[in-house]
């Protein structure tokens, strides 16, 4: 699946995806479950949470 | 380039072409200066609203994450506009302190100035934002 598809699927811009794959932007809730759902799987397993690994 | 983003690049160069203006061309006005500075902001704001639709900027078409840099180069702006407001009237009431009267075209500067600022800090925030983070 291109970017560019994903954006689409989800109601968004092939830029911000690229945003979300570089970290840059942390998706709202509404957003990370929809692009979990496109892939069939859970919101833990296409999002990390990284808060220990920065403390 | 992202609608947001040339809207932006549109606004920066409304606000360089009327602050070359004013800065060139109303010293050779003698007669009426403050009339020229507002005419000057007027065409500035209706570059900025004609710049949006010819951009084809609809704000109802962004995703969250140009929303969200909206919000937050808004923001910015708004304090951008209010820093320049509040040491513009601070120098021009300590400029004009002896006759307890601001001149028009001082007030007409402060008003083109306060503006243009609050639309440059909005458009260098929005890409800086596009390009670093959201």
């Amino acid at each position: 699946m291109t970017q560019e598809e994903l954006a689409q699927r989800v109601g968004v811009t092939r830029q911000t995806i690229i945003a979300l794959e570089a970290r840059r932007y942390v998706p709202s809730l509404v957003l990370a479950m929809r692009i979990a759902r496109v892939f069939g799987k859970s919101v833990e397993e296409v999002f990390i949470l990284e808060t220990e690994e920065r403390a | 380039m992202l609608p947001q983003q040339k809207e932006a690049v549109v606004n920066l160069c409304g606000a360089v072409l009327f602050s070359a203006l004013v800065g060139v061309l109303i010293p050779l006005i003698d007669s009426f200066e403050w009339e020229a500075v507002l005419l000057a902001l007027v065409g500035f704001i209706i570059v900025v609203w004609a710049g949006r639709a010819i951009v084809g900027l609809r704000t109802k078409a962004l995703d969250e994450r140009d929303i969200s840099i909206r919000y937050k180069t808004g923001i910015a702006a708004m304090h951008g506009f209010g820093a320049v407001v509040m040491v513009g009237a601070v120098v021009l009431i300590f400029l004009n302190r002896s006759d307890l009267l601001v001149p028009a075209l001082h007030v007409a500067l402060l008003a083109f100035v306060s503006w243009i600022a609050m639309y440059v800090v909005w458009s260098v925030t929005v890409l800086v934002l596009y390009r670093k983070a959201a």
